[in-house]
């Protein structure tokens, strides 16, 4: 088996909206996807086609390596798309039940999803008792019940506290560290960043960058550096070879290197110049800056 | 088909609104039968032989032809809190496909069928011997079809509205719309019409399923106005098949 999820072309648009234009998307077994976007750039929608919930105007997609448009693969997939839909009359146990039965699965597995979840204190209390927190973690735990294969989370973390955020990131890295698969949608740069393996990027349906988490953040590097002598420090910065950009920013040079830079031969490097640094600092771009230099980019 | 049936039935196990509208129609559906006076006006059959085998089937047929729009209703707020509660998607999303979403809601139908019509028979069995106005015990089940009947007409109101609340996806509007069609739209149509071509509208024809047992004493000659029994019936499947196939499209052609 290549691909756990295999897209192409895939392409909605709402009357003159374009939801979605031509997203490709390949995920390996074992990898966590992020699909990154600001609200309204794609997300969702592109999720929701590959659950089938949305038809797409265009493009195809295979699940598992077979065409989608089988309902049964769903059942080996656990998915959370936008916000938790849940009975409000039945209970956060009773929700699970009816998500077990679709899946054809028994109930044994209720128990475990709701420890992880830490919902088993409130189990039988209604869905509509409980707190936004409370009901995506109910989301959650419903796509825990049948030992998915993948996982596809729309904004998983949306309305926990900062602990529940925490914890919930723990828990998709510890699943992922199991070796499943995992596409998750955010517009928390933060949370790709600390979670993903692979990035996409979305902006009002456009894909504007894809790739390892680690490729896409690695093209430039950046360090930070300081001294006494901050004149004699840029001039001297300014002759090192392969730098791209050097930049001042308060009592700081920010220097941008088009290649992976060694701190200690840089460091050696205004030594020998007779410059002592007393700030050196590798700053890895966030995903944040990224993000904000590719939409500016493509505006 | 069990598996569907279980989805639903944990929908419902615990859903206050659905029990109380059952016992609801239960308690109506009691009261009204046992009062002499309410039988009297509304059926041409004396009060006394009312639970006597086996008419009594057609009596308690005939009663509860008036209230299918009860099991309606409930119909159609089962299946727009679906769309409320976005909870087609996430059943969509889950594993179920759009057909078994639409099937789901068709077995549903046939169950609280069943269920009431279950309750309308013990009711008919307990009060009949009680009541003791039979000779032999082969009477007892000889018009039982009259509950087969019934359960064709009360499906065949439920399937009506699941296809007004499938079109309309929110209850207030689609309880409305179905109501001003089931009480009056129909009806006006139905006037500037002949017989011959208003036999076949669906509300009248599920009507014609069980008609009035007054008329059937007095041995009033059929005017041509229904359908006879066997075509009315397969009349009525016809409609149920009809809504089913019109909510599937709907389904299978729209995002959830």
């Amino acid at each position: 088996m290549a691909y756990i999820l295999e897209a192409e072309n895939l392409t909605k648009h709402y009357g003159r909206v374009k939801a979605l234009t031509n997203f490709s998307l390949t995920v390996e077994p074992g990898s966590i996807c992020g699909i990154l976007g600001p609200n309204g750039s794609g997300k969702t929608t592109c999720l929701g086609i590959m659950l089938g919930a949305i038809k797409a105007d265009n493009g195809s997609y295979e699940w598992f390596g077979k065409p989608a448009s089988h309902h049964t693969r769903r059942r080996r997939i656990g998915a959370l798309l936008e916000s938790p839909n849940f009975y409000p009359h039945l209970s956060g146990v009773e929700n699970l039940r009816v998500v077990a039965a679709i899946k054809n699965r028994g109930s044994k597995n209720i128990h475990t999803a709701l420890q992880t979840t830490g919902l088993t204190s409130r189990r039988n209390s209604l869905y509509r008792t409980y707190s936004l927190g409370m009901k995506q973690r109910l989301a959650i735990a419903s796509t825990l019940i049948v030992n998915p294969e993948a996982l596809v989370l729309d904004e998983p973390t949306n309305g926990l506290d900062p602990q529940g955020i925490a914890e919930i990131r723990t828990l998709i890295t510890e699943i992922g560290r199991e070796g499943k698969t995992i596409i998750l949608a955010s517009h928390l740069l933060d949370e790709v960043e600390k979670v993903c393996t692979h990035v996409v990027i979305l902006k009002a349906g456009d894909t504007i960058a894809s790739g390892r988490v680690s490729d896409i953040l690695g093209k430039d590097n950046q360090v930070e550096v300081a001294s006494e002598n901050m004149e004699a420090l840029e001039s001297a910065a300014k002759e090192i070879s392969g730098l791209q950009s050097c930049k001042k920013e308060k009592d700081k040079l920010v220097l941008k290197f088009h290649t992976n830079v060694n701190t200690a031969e840089l460091n050696g490097y205004f030594f020998d110049k007779g410059i002592t640094l007393s700030h050196l600092v590798t700053k890895r771009k966030s995903l944040e800056n990224l993000f904000l230099e590719l939409t500016s980019s493509h505006a | 088909m069990r598996r569907l049936l279980r989805i639903e039935f944990i929908k419902v196990r615990s859903y206050g609104a659905f029990w109380i509208v059952l016992a609801i129609y239960a308690l109506i559906f009691i009261m009204v039968t046992s009062t002499l006076r309410m039988i009297e006006s509304s059926l041409s059959v004396s009060a006394v032989t009312f639970f006597s085998f086996p008419d009594v089937w057609h009596h308690l047929a005939y009663i509860a032809s008036f209230m299918n729009i009860l099991p309606a209703i409930l119909i159609i707020m089962l299946i727009t809190n679906e769309y409320t509660f976005k909870t087609f998607r996430q059943n969509l999303i889950d594993g179920l496909s759009r057909e078994e979403i639409v099937y789901s809601k068709f077995i549903l139908i046939g169950a609280v069928s069943v269920f009431l019509i279950g309750l309308i028979f013990l009711w008919g069995l307990v009060r009949g011997l009680i009541a003791g106005h039979f000779d032999d015990f082969g009477d007892v089940y000889k018009k039982i079809y009259f509950l087969l009947r019934l359960f064709v007409q009360m499906s065949g109101y439920m399937s009506v509205a699941a296809l007004f609340a499938f079109i309309l996806k929110r209850s207030a509007i689609s309880i409305l719309l179905y109501l001003v069609y089931v009480v009056a739209f129909e009806r006006i149509l139905r006037l500037r019409l002949p017989d011959e071509i208003d036999r076949f509208f669906p509300m009248k024809n599920f009507g014609g399923l069980i008609p009035d047992p007054g008329t059937i004493a007095l041995q009033v000659p059929s005017d041509g106005s229904t359908l006879s029994p066997d075509a009315a019936i397969a009349l009525a499947f016809a409609y149920i098949l009809v809504c089913l196939g019109g909510c599937y499209l709907l389904v299978n052609r729209s995002d959830l």
